[in-house]
């Protein structure tokens, strides 16, 4: 038991209530129980469930599921169809975490003092995080035909389809899906800003730095702890990415836009539930291979005010 | 550790029983049982349908509610995504009452339709279905759907207008699609000579293998010859990488609409209707959705169909999802013997008055014929003329021929590298039939 001692003599004992006794400890795991059970329940069994159908041979055709050790990841490669996902799931990750972090962090910066006007504009920014994925897809989908708005207003006049070129699509879904995140983004942002100290700014200022000198020596290193979230958040968005794609390429044209989720849902969609599990066990295990050891160091170089 | 083991053994266990269970039926009563004796009353059925079903159709749902006092609850499966809806929703262990689905061997089969489906073999419209309840809906002699919507005959549909102006007569052959293309875009470079609708990916499979191996697949030959193992999908001078490569030509000819990788499958019947596009490879399920956005009489002025084959005027058929229906066991013998009513009504009492409001031409024997509009006594000439078994129907795997010709459009793939693709896919599911 730990005791207070000075010049060596035993003053008083810790209360034995200031330590994690067994009793708290049973207190505590009342409250987390209900996160233990729900993440056991709806994350922890159909992960392992799907780790171990990942291995097996299970489709539509038959009754009989049975164990082929890495059959369907072969199947998958050979087909072509695990290499073009994952390539075209990092493409998406990537322009979808660069589009979103420059537009937020630019738009944090603009809106970054609280005032009437700056309120109003977050709102607005914020708008079509709270749009359904679908919705958005559909209507961006709509703005992008070759007969839409987006052909209208530019000032050559042809009617390009944006989806229907496998780059352009590629580059446009991404872009929608971190347009749709980026009014959150930008509020995690705008709260990183406000949270560097003025002081330290003014010192920089007196120091003789520019306004781009202070925002790179000074405000993004301190930016790191919200850039650390968002840059975790857009990937693992972009790894789960699938109701844009559905609503504006549906995957296409051709595979362009198959992401692994895609992928996952047209094998499932054939009866081949196998080798759909092998895509979704490749997609579980990018999220964790990409995004653990990106977490801990983002996580280092922050600094502590 | 030895507890986690124990722990993480028995998720799987669990997991894999379920999954099991989703994919096998726990019925047990007999098919004989359900098959004879009154039907019962003051029962909801589900049924999970294609959202293009027909008005008739739709009609002959309340037909069957008012005669029977038993009510359909329509789940309704999107056209456009209509087989990966029905695949994802039935692998999860429901099951509807009722199933409209593919009269084809390979998609029945994708369902494990014998496993999970009541036999209707001894019912009595399989005897006046004839030939077609050999094809639609049968696995291994047994019947298991009944097909009131006639077969989906596929084909060329063309705007009679564009090609009267261009003096054009209707294509019978790959070559002549060619050569019409080129024609046709001299004449009027505002009409897109061939609709393709990428968009919606499996249209794509029509021009690239239905039509084209029409001819090659009378008496399901080539069909036979992939499922014996005496041809390769991959074969190189084989009709199946032929006809890929006939259909790349008349893209890379300019002879697509210029968005030809996100049209979409009603978008290009509007545009045959319209004449905006002078041409679209599809099937006569596209005749309800013309006469949709239509008059039929308007639809007759403008519309024709041909059959095409790869040198030969040939069409090629498949049992249509529009009106193929299937009794799925849910283990319910009440809701079971009323679906196998459902069956009843629909090829006995309900069957004339839907022939005469679809104006279609009858599946099952002793109905008269009603009048045809045009573009459907069209469709039949080219039926009863010897029209081929689809490519796709009775080779496993082909489910995925629509995304792979896709892929093909989108230039993502070459001719050999989809039928490797497609090789791959057909012995991915002779595998697991297997097993």
């Amino acid at each position: 038991m730990a005791a207070v001692k000075v010049a060596g003599a035993k003053v008083a004992e810790a209360p034995r209530t200031a330590g994690p006794s067994g009793r708290n400890r049973r207190y505590r795991l009342w409250f987390a129980l209900p996160a233990i059970v729900l993440v056991t329940v709806f994350f922890l069994l159909p992960f392992i469930a799907n780790g171990v159908f990942a291995f097996m041979q299970w489709t539509g055709y038959s009754t009989t599921i049975r164990w082929i050790g890495l059959g369907n990841f072969r199947l998958v490669n050979e087909l072509g169809i695990l290499r073009h996902a994952v390539v075209v799931t990092l493409i998406y990750a990537v322009t979808g975490l660069i589009v979103q972090n420059v537009v937020s962090i630019t738009l944090a910066k603009a809106l970054q003092q609280t005032n009437r006007v700056n309120t109003v504009f977050r709102a607005i920014f914020f708008v079509p995080v709270l749009i359904s994925p679908l919705a958005a897809g559909y209507i961006w989908a709509a703005v992008l035909s070759p007969t839409g708005p987006l052909n209208t207003v530019l000032p050559w006049d042809h009617h390009y389809a944006w989806l229907g070129n496998s780059t352009t699509a590629l580059l446009a879904v991404a872009s929608i899906d971190a347009w749709k995140l980026s009014g959150l983004i930008t509020l995690v942002y705008v709260a990183g800003f406000n949270r560097i100290p003025r002081s330290v700014i003014e010192a920089a200022t007196l120091d003789g730095a520019g306004a781009w000198r202070r925002f790179l020596a000074v405000e993004f290193p301190l930016l790191a702890p919200a850039f650390t979230f968002n840059v975790v958040l857009s990937l693992i968005g972009a790894f789960s990415a699938l109701d844009i794609v559905f609503a504006t390429t549906a995957g296409g044209p051709g595979d362009a836009t198959t992401l692994l989720n895609v992928a996952v849902y047209n094998e499932y969609g054939q009866g081949l539930f196998g080798t759909a599990s092998a895509l979704s066990f490749v997609v579980a295990l990018m999220a964790i291979v990409t995004a653990v050891p990106l977490i801990g160091w983002l996580r280092r170089r922050e600094v502590q005010l | 550790m030895k507890r986690s083991m124990a722990a993480a053994a028995a998720t799987v266990a669990v997991g894999i029983s379920l999954a099991a269970c989703s994919s096998s039926t726990s019925s047990q009563s007999s098919a004989s049982d359900l098959l004879t004796g009154a039907s019962p009353t003051g029962v909801t059925l589900t049924m999970w349908h294609n959202t293009a079903d027909s008005q008739a159709l739709l009609d002959l749902y309340k037909a069957y509610e008012k005669a029977s006092g038993n009510k359909i609850v329509l789940v309704n499966m999107p056209q456009s995504t209509f087989p990966t809806a029905v695949q994802t929703k039935w692998a999860t262990g429901a099951r509807p009452d009722i199933l409209e689905w593919h009269g084809n061997e390979d998609d029945a089969e994708s369902l494990n339709i014998a496993q999970n489906a009541i036999d209707l073999s001894s019912m009595a419209f399989v005897k006046k279905e004839g030939t077609l309840a050999q094809l639609a809906g049968n696995i291994d002699g047994k019947t298991y759907a009944a097909s009131i919507g006639f077969p989906s005959v596929w084909g060329i549909f063309y705007n009679k207008k564009d090609f009267a102006k261009a003096d054009l007569s209707a294509p019978q052959t790959y070559a002549d699609l060619a050569s019409d293309c080129t024609v046709l875009k001299t004449k009027d470079a505002g009409v897109s000579p061939i609709y393709m609708a990428g968009g919606d990916q499996w249209p794509t499979a029509v021009l690239a293998g239905f039509d084209y191996m029409a001819q090659y697949n009378v008496g399901a030959a080539y069909d036979k010859s992939i499922t014996s193992d005496s041809a390769k999908l991959t074969d190189a001078s084989g009709p199946f990488i032929a006809g890929m490569t006939a259909a790349e030509a008349l893209d890379k000819s300019g002879c697509f609409n210029s968005d030809a990788t996100t049209g979409t499958w009603l978008n290009s019947l509007k545009a045959v209707l319209n004449g905006s596009a002078a041409m679209v490879a599809q099937s006569s399920d596209s005749i309800a959705i013309l006469d949709s956005d239509a008059s039929s009489a308007t639809v007759d002025a403008n519309v024709g169909f041909a059959a095409v084959s790869a040198t030969k005027s040939i069409a090629n058929f498949s049992p249509t999802p529009l009106g193929t229906y299937y009794v799925p066991k849910t283990g319910n013998t009440t809701k079971e013997k009323a679906a196998i009513g459902f069956i009843k009504f629909i090829t006995g009492a309900g069957y004339a008055a839907y022939v005469k409001e679809s104006g279609g031409i009858p599946t099952l024997s002793g109905t008269a014929v009603p009048p045809l509009q045009e573009l459907w006594a069209e469709v039949e000439k080219a039926y009863d003329a010897g029209a081929a078994l689809t490519v796709n129907s009775q080779i496993p795997g082909f489910g995925n021929f629509g995304p792979v010709a896709a892929e093909l459009f989108a230039g993502q793939l070459t001719p050999a590298q989809a039928a490797s693709k497609m090789q791959a896919y057909y012995l991915q599911a002779q595998t697991a039939m297997g097993s």
